[in-house]
């Protein structure tokens, strides 16, 4: 905090490295150095590493999924029985893995934890300990997934069935009683591993709480902090208050299936809609755990990329903690058609409404934050409009299922199947390789190729859309989900959607091969390749161990006109106006009060 | 709470005031990444905070799932909960209290650098612990052997896989009978069964033991296996203080067992149906619901009460297990004197999450102990 | 106007299916309302935002515009308020048209349905069982709807129908068919063309195949005179082709009758043999042994197949039923001397009837 007295010993180097090239990546050497490190920095490059193999095992769930949906008929396996098992297995296990490694940890365990602590200006999270706590938590958390995956390969191959079953085939929601009395699948394993990944959510989200409530720097008030902050904070609550009641059904199933406890089995004398309430209570908000940091990050780049002060930051902040707030309050949409009372599907079909009005506000402050801006479309921009398509027709599809009777019709069908992969994957996906690629310089040090990303965004965003915008119309004409086969008007939908996700698939691989050759030789990143205000461009790329040699000055996130361009070796650098502006003592413009 | 309404309502406030006033480069406690103790502090008992709200959610869903099947079922739970024993409940419950007193006490005396009287507060409180963890295990051997553990362990349970234990006489006829109970509650008409075969004492028995050999959900038809002779004597030995034939549901009811025969005291002291129904008798109570006036699809819900009584009080108890082990690490830091007035964030935090325990506790006494 | 805009055919759309049910034109028209309503929303934000795009692009030597903090409370009540009342709309015409959904007519006709790993069977109220759905067209029908294991989801895309099959509780939906579908082709002797039943709630292995269908006979009578003549099989088919039907209903998605493999052994060939069970004990697949096998599914279980996957169908296969599909397996068992197989339906038997009887 002493910087603020002498502003002057601070100022942003124009190249990347610090004077000395001392950085958080060669900070200390070797592997104990990595696994017993406290720097959330390198915490966060632990996560990705793991949090992209498990999105990488996901993927090829889904590959072979769709494959196995490329024709009618058994496709993988000659045999009936043996190709309908095997797709189960895969749809379950993309499911569970996707949702549980990969979308719920993507954006805040990574993204939010490489950048959180910079964006305030801090040194590290609240409880580094607990952070490095909660990967290790996650890693334990994704070998029970693994040894899921083991023990259903090793049944396939050798017909040897391990302790606790063979793969997973109830479908990521491991809805009752099918998984507590009926599959043979390692339902424990799995989901021992769901209720161990909680805790590691839940110390992540009581980390990022503390952080941003206690480590704010002098002068960054709440409505001072960028957006990104918001959209993690948001999602923390969640993670802190939904998880919980996810851990605790989990609990009960497993006793359920070990001992038959009958909480859930109506065979014992439990409810198995009861499962549900508990489940969609977790597992309804945690939709929002995924969309309200990519939210953030999306609020970020399209200020940045349009040269604009952001547009509404009060409404889009609010909106992201009531977004949070009411996620909590609409988990009953899913059991529309469960059997519960006529009263509650009203009640929860007009709190489910009310979600549309927050989604609205954010789409359209982005979409008038471009007006008159000055849009640079590089990469990460690429995939902020990519978003912004994205999220409209995901939010826009969510309104047909909150309508009740529509809903009756459109239940448990591939419409809901397009979506929420809209939602999850279009939106959030775009949000986090956008997020990825806006912050790779400053993760990393380096620039990746920018015709290669750009193509490989454009190429995801046809696949992408090739896939599931027919499974729109597949669903509305009552083509069901989690079917191995399907009858034969349905055909034509299933060929084109695999098309698609083979093109998605490409991209993706063409979008990790861009990073990898990027870390190998790509050019020397600038502090500040696209211009941000936010302060973690503030420091070199990549950051010292400390982050920031000295406190940096709090300013408006959103200040662009701060920093001029200067070249793409030096990238932007703040303007003669915005360093005198330190040295007076003035800088803090303060434009949002 | 105080910290946390601090923080909402301005969250410079918490940091900024202390700027200046320590020479923070030397405080030996003082992590790198905060700038001054007094944000240190408030950091940690905030997270701690959060992470105590997490806590609730967790037990929150279980008091959802208790207060669903309890709406739901009310007789059940008036019926089965009269299993537990409230007096070993009350006792816990002052147990606790006592050693949350002390725990607040070895707060107060860690923030004064009382090192001696912080070491014994702390050993109270882990006697404390101890001495429920003590009473819990007491409690929990009596549901033991009287087959009332959850899941599969639960006579009440229809693929009851548990233990017999003819050796020990009002035992196994309490289970004999509960198991019975079992049984019927696949809506079986066993009246009919034994009323034909005229033996109806032996006969009972002999489908108790059957129920718990057959496989699921096949019922009564294909349960009735011819018991080895000793066994069959022997269970029927011990029913014999019933007279007559009767309708096998009442005549299983743990309730009007009691009352025939003092033999059959299933849960000891008071607490058991059997004594309860006697006592409330002759307190002149109001009619005490008793297990014949279940309808049959409910007497398999019994077992659901002991899922949802076992997973509370397992949960509960796995908490206090890891909180007097975090006890008995502040108990060793504390030893070597190094909490004081400017560093006692560690038994502060101990302290909430203890609180906490207890205040759990003081919830689940009268939820599942004391229901009307 | 809007009535007018938003009124469909009828017939399938490139959204929706046909409609065949009288809730089916007010889901439509709600899709429909939605759908232009989504259009219009999105279509304005894709040409705001490729319109800026194109506008506001930056080229290279251009100065940027400054960027000023932007709040506009007018522009943010602009888009918080007309959609608040459109959405408002949607919820109350969705509750309204759910409602008639929901409140069924008293005088509904009913059936019972059990949802079973992984068939349907569907019971009418003089007791005949049958794995289709017969109903009479422009009749309310009540399905009271049961699971004997884990949770289905029935489905009739044409009728905008669905609702779970939760074990342990029992879910009630019901409709009214406005168009008569199917007909019984005497070639397969069965009947083809129905409206499509789907499970909509994963159930496992062969969750795919839990299928059937509606047939809505054209007029109340014909659809008596069908449940008149699936009553009784005994006067028009033999034993073997009796077992072979309900194979059809009830075994199919389990076991094969050619020796490939599936889920449960295969029935070729299983009449009379050797079976060999996991607790290591032995039996000959007699009468007694099948019939235990279809009550008591988890007695014994054949070497090398898991536990737990069939239930039992007591209650829902009787034993004049079991002895029918007994005969089945017999028919199809190298181990039986065919010649012995009945040729005549049993009324047919030692010429009891023969006159007048129904033809098969």
């Amino acid at each position: 905090m002493s910087a603020i007295t002498t502003p002057n010993q601070f100022d942003v180097p124009a190249k990347g490295n610090e004077p000395h090239g001392h950085n958080y990546l060669n900070h200390s050497k070797g592997i104990l150095s990595w696994m017993f490190t406290l720097d959330h920095k390198r915490i966060g490059l632990m996560y990705m590493a793991l949090v992209l193999f498990a999105f990488f095992l996901g993927g090829t769930f889904a590959m072979l999924l769709r494959t196995e949906l490329i024709a009618e008929g058994p496709t993988l396996l000659a045999d009936k029985t043996q190709a309908w098992n095997l797709y189960n297995h895969m749809f379950s296990l993309h499911g569970a893995v996707m949702v549980f490694l990969f979308i719920i940890p993507a954006v805040p365990a990574i993204l939010g934890n490489f950048i959180l602590p910079m964006q305030l200006g801090a040194k590290d999270v609240a409880f580094p300990r607990l952070n490095l706590l909660s990967l290790y938590v996650y890693a334990a958390g994704a070998a029970f997934f693994l040894y899921v995956l083991l023990s259903g390969v090793i049944n396939a191959w050798t017909g040897y069935t391990m302790p606790g079953g063979f793969g997973l085939d109830t479908g990521w929601t491991f809805y009752t009683p099918y998984s507590s009395s009926k599959s043979m699948s390692s339902v424990i394993p799995a989901t021992g591993g769901a209720f161990i990944l909680g805790f590691s959510s839940i110390l992540t989200g009581v980390n990022f709480i503390a952080s941003i409530h206690t480590l704010r720097p002098k002068g960054m008030g709440w409505f001072d902090m960028p957006l990104f902050l918001w959209g993690l904070y948001a999602t923390s609550i969640i993670q802190i208050l939904a998880t919980p009641v996810l851990a605790i059904t989990l609990m009960l199933l497993i006793a359920e299936r070990a001992m038959g406890i009958g909480i859930f089995d109506p065979a014992l004398g439990g409810d198995p809609v009861l499962y549900q309430h508990f489940f969609w209570f977790y597992s309804h908000p945690a939709v929002y755990i995924m969309i309200l940091p990519a939210m953030g990050v999306i609020s970020e780049i399209i200020s940045t990329f349009s040269r604009r002060h952001i547009f509404g930051y009060t409404f889009i902040a609010y909106s992201s903690i009531a977004i949070a707030l009411l996620g909590f309050l609409v988990w009953g949409h899913h059991m529309f058609t469960s059997g519960q009372s006529a009263l509650t599907n009203v009640a929860f079909s007009l709190i489910t409404f009310s979600v549309a009005i927050p989604s609205a506000i954010k789409v359209f402050n982005w979409v008038t934050t471009m007006y008159k801006g000055s849009i640079r479309l590089e990469t990460p921009m690429l995939y902020g409009i990519g978003f912004i398509w994205m999220f409209s027709i995901g939010g826009l599809t969510g309104i047909f299922l909150a309508a009740l009777s529509v809903d009756i019709h459109m239940h448990d069908t591939y419409f809901v199947v397009a979506h929420f992969h809209y939602v999850m994957v279009g939106s959030m996906l775009f949000a986090f390789i956008g997020g990825m690629n806006y912050w790779f310089p400053k993760m990393f040090g380096k620039m990746y190729n920018e015709r290669v990303a750009a193509f490989a965004a454009i190429l995801l965003f046809i696949g992408f859309n090739l896939t599931f915008f027919i499974q729109f119309v597949a669903g509305s004409h009552g083509m069901p989900r989690r079917y191995a086969n399907y009858p034969v008007q349905f055909v034509s939908h299933h060929y084109w959607s695999t098309i698609g996700a083979y093109i998605m698939g490409l991209s993706l691989v063409i979008v990790l091969f861009n990073w990898v050759a990027a870390l190998l030789n790509g050019k020397k990143a600038p502090a500040n390749p696209w211009g941000s205000n936010t302060l973690e461009w503030q420091s070199a790329s990549p950051p010292p161990h400390d982050n920031f040699p000295t406190t940096p000055v709090v300013t408006d996130p959103y200040d662009l006109d701060r920093w001029r361009y200067v070249s793409d070796d030096e990238g932007w650098v703040l303007t003669d106006e915005a360093k005198a502006a330190i040295a007076a003592g003035t800088a803090r413009t303060g434009q949002l009060h | 709470m105080s910290s946390i309404s601090t923080n909402l309502g301005d969250p410079n406030d918490g940091h900024g005031h202390g700027h200046g006033g320590h020479a923070h480069s030397h405080n030996p406690f003082l992590a790198h990444h905060f700038d001054t103790p007094e944000q240190q502090f408030t950091t940690g008992k905030l997270g701690m905070w959060v992470f105590l709200g997490t806590e609730l959610l967790m037990f929150g869903g279980l008091f959802c799932a208790y207060a669903v099947y309890r709406h739901n079922h009310p007789e059940v739970f008036m019926y089965a909960h009269t299993y537990l024993d409230k007096w070993w409940g009350a006792v816990n419950t002052v147990v606790l209290l006592v050693s949350s007193f002390t725990m607040a006490w070895g707060v107060r005396a860690a923030q004064l650098g009382q090192k001696g009287l912080l070491c014994v507060l702390l050993v109270l409180t882990l006697l404390g612990g101890a001495g429920f963890m003590v009473i819990k295990g007491i409690e929990y051997k009596a549901k033991w052997e009287h087959h009332l553990f959850p899941g599969r362990l639960n006579v009440y349970n229809k693929d009851y896989a548990g233990p017999e234990k003819p050796g020990e006489a009002h035992d196994t006829h309490g289970a004999a009978g509960v198991s019975h109970g079992a049984a019927a509650a696949q809506g079986h008409d066993h009246a009919h069964d034994t009323g034909v075969a005229g033996k109806p004492v032996v006969e009972h028995a002999n489908l108790a033991t059957g129920a718990e050999a057959a496989p699921r959900s096949e019922g009564a038809e294909t349960a009735p296996q011819a018991p080895k002779p000793g066994e069959h004597a022997e269970v029927a030995a011990m029913a014999k203080p019933v007279d007559g034939p009767k309708i096998p549901v009442s005549f299983f009811d743990p309730n009007s067992l009691g009352a025939a025969s003092d033999a059959a005291k299933i849960v000891p002291k008071s607490g058991g149906p059997a004594g309860l129904a006697a006592s409330e008798a002759a307190h002149g109570h109001a009619a005490h619901m008793a297990y014949g006036d279940l309808p049959a699809r409910d007497k398999v819900r019994v077992n659901t009460f002991f899922s949802i009584y076992f997973m509370m009080t397992g949960l509960h108890g796995v908490h206090v297990v890891v909180g007097m082990g975090l006890i008995a690490w502040i108990l060793i830091k504390g030893a070597t004197g190094i909490f004081g007035p400017s560093y006692y964030t560690p038994v502060d935090l101990v302290g909430l999450y203890w609180h906490l325990v207890d205040l759990i506790w003081i919830f689940l006494f009268p939820l599942l102990y004391l229901i009307h | 106007m809007l009535n007018a805009i938003l009124a469909q055919s009828k017939g399938a759309t490139f959204w929706m299916p046909e409609q065949a049910s009288t809730v089916a034109a007010e889901v439509d028209w709600m899709f429909y309302a939605i759908l232009y309503i989504c259009y219009f929303f999105f279509f304005l934000i894709l040409v705001m935002m490729l319109g800026f795009v194109l506008k506001y692009r930056h080229r290279s030597g251009a100065v940027d515009h400054p960027a000023p903090a932007g709040h506009s409370l007018a522009l943010e009540m602009l888009w918080t308020i007309p959609p608040t009342i459109i959405v408002l709309f949607i919820a109350w015409r969705g509750i309204r048209g759910f409602m008639d959904m929901a409140v069924i007519p008293p005088n509904a006709y009913e059936i019972q349905v059990t949802g079973q790993m992984w068939n349907w069977s569907f019971t009418y109220p003089n007791g005949t069982t049958v794995s289709e759905l017969h109903i009479p067209k422009d009749v309310p029908v009540r399905l009271v709807m049961n699971s004997t294991d884990v949770i289905h989801s029935l489905f009739v895309p044409e009728f905008r129908s669905k609702k779970d099959v939760v074990p342990g509780r029992f879910s009630k939906m019901w409709f009214q068919a406005t168009e008569a579908r199917g007909e019984y082709d005497a070639a397969q002797k069965k009947w083809v063309n129905g409206f499509p039943i789907y499970c909509t709630e994963y159930c496992g292995t062969s969750h795919s195949e839990m299928l059937s269908q509606v047939i809505v006979h054209p007029t109340r009578e014909m659809f008596d005179d069908w449940l008149a003549d699936a009553s009784v099989w005994t006067d028009k088919m033999t034993p073997q082709a009796r077992g072979a039907q309900l194979y059809g209903m009830y075994c199919t998605s389990c076991h094969s009758v050619d020796g490939s493999s599936n889920t449960g052994p295969t029935w070729k060939d299983l009449f009379g043999a050797d079976r060999a069970f996991t607790d290591g004990s032995q039996s000959k697949a007699d009468e007694d042994y099948i019939r235990e096998s279809i009550y008591y599914p988890q007695k014994k279980i054949v070497a090398g197949y898991p536990a737990g996957q069939m239930n039992s169908f007591l209650g829902q296969i009787n034993e004049t039923d079991v002895g029918a599909i007994i005969w089945y397996m017999k028919s199809l068992s190298d181990k039986f001397d065919q010649s012995n197989l009945p040729t005549k339906p049993p009324a047919l038997e030692e010429g009891v009837v023969d006159e007048g009887a129904p033809k098969p």
